[in-house]
């Protein structure tokens, strides 16, 4: 079997003679497309003559087509339907466009990944960091059949477009909650709208959880960050909350009733997320906590040591008021150790 | 991508699940909590029934 540089050099080459040479006139080129969540791969471009927009061909997924068993020629003949498909019906698009801010904020989108995992590709990327997460940016450039192309807004294209970071990300959100709205909905019955069964028939957890995403379900965790949506959720949870990152599509909300520690739930997103999330759409192996009277959206383990912190600090301030007191009145301590009896107190 | 959405939140699901009968039905609104309690109750109410009609049962012979 050919190694994998063997099977894109010949996959190049025959999609060059097919394209290019042949009454198409498709341009063909190789590069490697760096994307986030671990899922860059070699791609081969194909770009219509006429057009300056092209199509991505993912070698790495044919070839692993071949290591389950396809013949090079089915793969090939994949490659080139996909290819003749898109060079006879692409769309037309203007790429200057992209730098006419007025137009392109009305296109604009956020999504949320991991800030650890995705640190290399962030470096080229305009980012806003919350915690362990990272929001990004995106530009629709087409829809069809309900499905979205877009583009990521690099900080070349940030800068192409004249826009401070900070306008950036106020725009991509206010557009996005519009562009993509958010979808907030108890779990069991978005389980059972799923499976197509009466509400009823799923599970109902307790304490209740909550979904968060957006109606298309795709990449919408970042519907949490949307405009008031922590203060919405704070009272369909009825006040403080956690939140679960299941996956860079939704996230839980779970009422912080005081039951289960942060640590209990961060051993349960982590379990999940390496037993039952795919590695391309895992967000996260934290928790998050809403504290909806102070409105402070922290990391769980953060919320637990200001926590910690507080009852300190208040544990102090009613030593010293004990202290005061019994400094006023010397006789109701009289015969007794002050400070221990305060210490027995608390 | 809906198997998987599916497939992932009915795990959380049943851990959330499993997690409210490890603490005893100490939630708010634990419905299931005490649904599970009705049903060892009424369990037991069975047990000590036939119990009983053994024991019964037991005397008659």
């Amino acid at each position: 079997m050919m190694d994998f540089k063997e099977f894109a050099d010949k996959l190049e080459q025959n999609l060059k003679v097919a394209l290019e040479e042949g009454p198409l006139g498709a341009h063909v080129q190789r590069h490697e497309m760096e994307k986030m969540q671990g899922q860059s791969y070699t791609a081969l471009t194909v770009v219509p003559a006429d057009k300056n927009i092209g199509m991505n061909i993912n070698v790495d997924a044919m070839y692993e087509q071949m290591q389950y068993g396809a013949s090079y020629q089915n793969v090939l003949s994949h490659a080139l339907s996909q290819a003749t498909a898109f060079v006879q019906d692409s769309p037309q698009f203007d790429v200057e466009s992209l730098t006419d801010y007025e137009q392109t904020r009305t296109k604009l989108f956020v999504e949320v990944v991991g800030a650890e995992r995705n640190a290399a590709m962030l470096n080229k990327l305009p980012h806003t960091q919350v915690e362990d997460m990272a929001i990004v940016y995106r530009i629709q450039v087409a829809e069809k059949d309900g499905e979205i192309a877009s583009t990521p807004v690099s900080s070349q294209l940030m800068d192409a477009m004249g826009v401070t970071a900070e306008e950036l990300h106020q725009d991509a959100l206010a557009n996005s909650a519009m562009l993509r709205p958010a979808k907030v909905q108890r779990l069991s019955e978005l389980l059972a709208e799923m499976m197509g069964v009466p509400a009823e028939v799923t599970e109902r957890s307790a304490p209740p959880l909550i979904v968060v995403t957006t109606e298309d379900k795709i990449k919408g965790a970042c519907a949490m960050f949307y405009p008031e949506m922590m203060n919405q959720l704070a009272k369909e949870a009825g006040g403080d909350f956690f939140i679960l990152p299941s996956s860079v599509h939704e996230v839980l909300v779970m009422p912080d009733n005081g039951e289960m520690s942060v640590e209990e739930l961060k051993d349960m997103v982590a379990s999940i997320n390496g037993d039952v999330v795919e590695p391309v759409d895992v967000l996260t192996d934290q928790v998050y906590h809403y504290d909806a009277k102070e409105r402070i959206f922290e990391r769980g383990d953060m919320f637990e040591a200001r926590q910690a912190e507080k009852e300190r600090g208040d544990r102090t301030s009613v030593l010293k008021d004990l202290k005061d007191k019994q400094k006023d009145i010397p006789l109701a301590t009289k015969g007794t150790d002050a400070k221990s009896k305060a210490d027995m107190e608390l | 991508m809906k198997y998987f959405m599916t497939g992932r939140l009915a795990v959380y699901e049943r851990m959330m699940q499993d997690n409210g009968e490890k603490y005893g039905g100490r939630f708010e609104n634990d419905e299931r909590a005490g649904k599970n309690h009705a049903v060892q109750k009424d369990r037991s109410a069975q047990r000590n029934a036939v119990k009983a009609g053994d024991t019964h049962a037991r005397h008659q012979s």
